[in-house]
């Protein structure tokens, strides 16, 4: 059965590809310090990782907002910094969604906006657009707040208006940035489950960068552990507490024993116990390092 | 003999009639790029810039010794100082961790620097008493009651200019004023709007603080701004908003320094005070109504 999926997998197009990939700030140490990876069409992949591991370095490299010091970032088959119009096929959700009190738009103009750069100059969004717009607020479940001042919405709401936004301007990737992180326990899973149903209907692939071991665990196909180097799991491979152990001891030793609990729960009624999409993190090359803060 | 009302004043004083329309050309291209001013958080960087004009005109005059103060090149001068200025403040405060001197504490120096030079610089040239140069107030509160046919046209110029760059690049400006990080990852073109509108912003406080003063310019860029926000929820109609209580405040300003025979800048800057606590108030009834 693994063998079956892992050639539809290789089948499909690749999303993002990442080759030797080096970053450093000024004369800074590397942030990023040859980091490999692909994340194929369909794929929703979670990046965890320390603070100053390299986290929000890899995604603006993914934006296309800087370049690499060397290697390459490929998105959708091209260099991420020159995909010029393109980059709205990247919808990007960032860490912080705040809107300000005073900021004069609705719900709907905030929304429209991610129609902007696909209409170009001296182009105004249209019937089509506003319906798009509408849709992808009804997606996301802020049917009714059209008109409502965007500043006005509770955070939970103003970050699914954000999702809202990247959504409109029909995207293949969707890049969110620690979307977690102002939710309480609540809200968090409602979001997971949203990115699960907008992911179907919208074919996304879904990259998260977040701190949310447990969270990402149970939802994300892949989990990535980056911290200087990136420490991928290979897809077949069998969970097991050593495995986990060196998971965590890249960052969160505690979470051990409650995402063990959590993997259990997920899994135990659809995979035999122990065969379930692992993270894998070597110690060695995660903790001993240690990235620049 | 009764003196003669306002507007009769008005209809017999072509003087009177430029200094209206004046009035409402600086009026309004301050205004309607003031949204964008408050909403940037950039009222002090505005604010700086009308006071660095200062430092270029006395600049100008300095090194111009034949040139009068009403001449392009003294303009010229200005604006090429003021930009100047405006990327030294952006060099020095671009990165913000490995700078030592903060955005806010760059303009600070920038701004009274500029005025510090443009008094030594108005001062000498003063000194040197070849063609009348007028005293420092003169560019403070400008010259409103003294205004030629080419300050009028240039105005309209301006004017003309900012109303086009805002309804062309509307939703442009508008991703970009509400968040310029985002707009650049979905493939907008920020850095163009960036300078798009800094420009716009150097030519109008240069412009319009040749004729209205320095005060009133910093004061115009920020007061209408400020009371749209309090009773819109769009853009677009903060914009008109804000134009409006532009015009508005210096006609009725003009109106109130001919009957109390007063300054026209202090009539203005006042009526835009007067103009936001009716809009505050105006605002929360508003919200308590939606309530």
């Amino acid at each position: 059965m693994i063998d079956t999926a892992s050639a539809t997998e290789a089948a499909k197009p690749l999303i993002i590809e990442l080759r030797a990939v080096k970053y450093a700030y000024g004369d800074g140490p590397n942030v990023l310090d040859g980091v490999d990876f692909k994340v194929r069409d369909g794929e929703f992949l979670g990046v965890i990782g320390p603070n100053g591991g390299g986290k929000t370095t890899l995604l603006k490299l993914i934006l296309g907002l800087m370049r690499p010091l060397s290697g390459d970032v490929l998105v959708i088959g091209r260099h991420a910094a020159d995909l010029g119009h393109d980059r709205r096929l990247l919808g990007y959700v960032p860490q912080d969604v705040a809107i300000r009190k005073q900021f004069p738009a609705t719900v709907l103009d905030v929304c429209l906006m991610g129609t902007y750069a696909s209409l170009g100059l001296f182009r105004w969004p249209g019937k089509k657009e506003k319906a798009n717009a509408r849709q992808a607020l009804v997606d996301v479940g802020l049917e009714g707040l059209e008109d409502r001042s965007a500043g006005n919405l509770s955070g939970g709401q103003q970050q699914r208006l954000s999702i809202a936004r990247a959504l409109v301007a029909q995207p293949r990737l969707l890049l969110l940035d620690e979307p977690t992180s102002g939710l309480d326990t609540g809200g968090q899973s409602q979001l997971f489950t949203l990115l699960e149903k907008l992911r179907k209907q919208y074919q996304l692939t879904v990259v998260m960068v977040s701190h949310d071991v447990t969270a990402l665990a149970h939802y994300a196909d892949e989990l990535a552990c980056l911290n200087r180097t990136l420490h991928w799991h290979d897809r077949s491979e069998m969970i097991s507490e050593a495995v986990l152990r060196k998971v965590y001891a890249c960052e969160l030793d505690a979470f051990f024993i409650q995402h063990q609990k959590h993997l259990e729960e997920f899994h135990g009624d659809q995979a035999p116990a122990g065969h379930a999409h692992g993270p894998h993190c070597d110690h060695d090359h995660g903790h001993s390092h240690g990235g620049p803060a | 003999m009764n003196e003669p009302t306002f507007f009769e004043a008005v209809s017999q004083t072509p003087l009177l009639q430029r200094a209206l329309g004046a009035g409402a050309l600086a009026g309004v291209s301050c205004a309607v790029l003031s949204p964008l001013v408050v909403l940037r958080r950039m009222a002090f960087v505005g604010d700086g810039m009308a006071h660095a004009a200062f430092g270029g005109i006395g600049l100008a005059l300095f090194l111009l010794p034949n040139a009068q103060y009403d001449d392009l090149s003294v303009q010229f001068v200005t604006i090429a100082f003021c930009v100047a200025l405006g990327v030294a403040v952006g060099v020095v405060s671009r990165k913000a961790t490995d700078s030592k001197i903060a955005e806010d504490s760059a303009i600070g120096i920038a701004f009274s620097v500029s005025m510090a030079l443009g008094a030594l610089l108005i001062a000498l040239r003063q000194r040197r008493g070849a063609h009348y140069v007028p005293p420092m107030d003169y560019y403070l509160f400008g010259s409103l009651l003294n205004i030629g046919t080419p300050e009028l046209v240039m105005l309209a110029g301006i004017a003309v200019s900012v109303l086009v760059v805002m309804i062309l690049f509307h939703k442009e400006l508008m991703f970009y004023t509400f968040d310029a990080r985002l707009a650049e990852v979905s493939g907008l073109n920020v850095g163009l709007f960036h300078y798009l509108f800094m420009s716009l912003l150097v030519l109008t406080v240069v412009i319009s603080s040749r004729v209205v003063g320095i005060i009133l310019v910093s004061a115009s860029l920020v007061l209408p701004g400020v009371i749209a926000l309090q009773v819109c929820r769009r853009l677009s109609s903060a914009m008109a908003v804000s134009a409006l209580a532009g015009v508005c405040s210096f006609e009725l300003g003009m109106y109130a320094s001919y009957v109390m025979q007063v300054h026209p800048g202090s009539a203005i800057v006042l009526i835009q005070f007067a103009l936001l606590l009716i809009a505050s108030v105006a605002g929360m009834i508003g919200k308590r109504r939606a309530a």
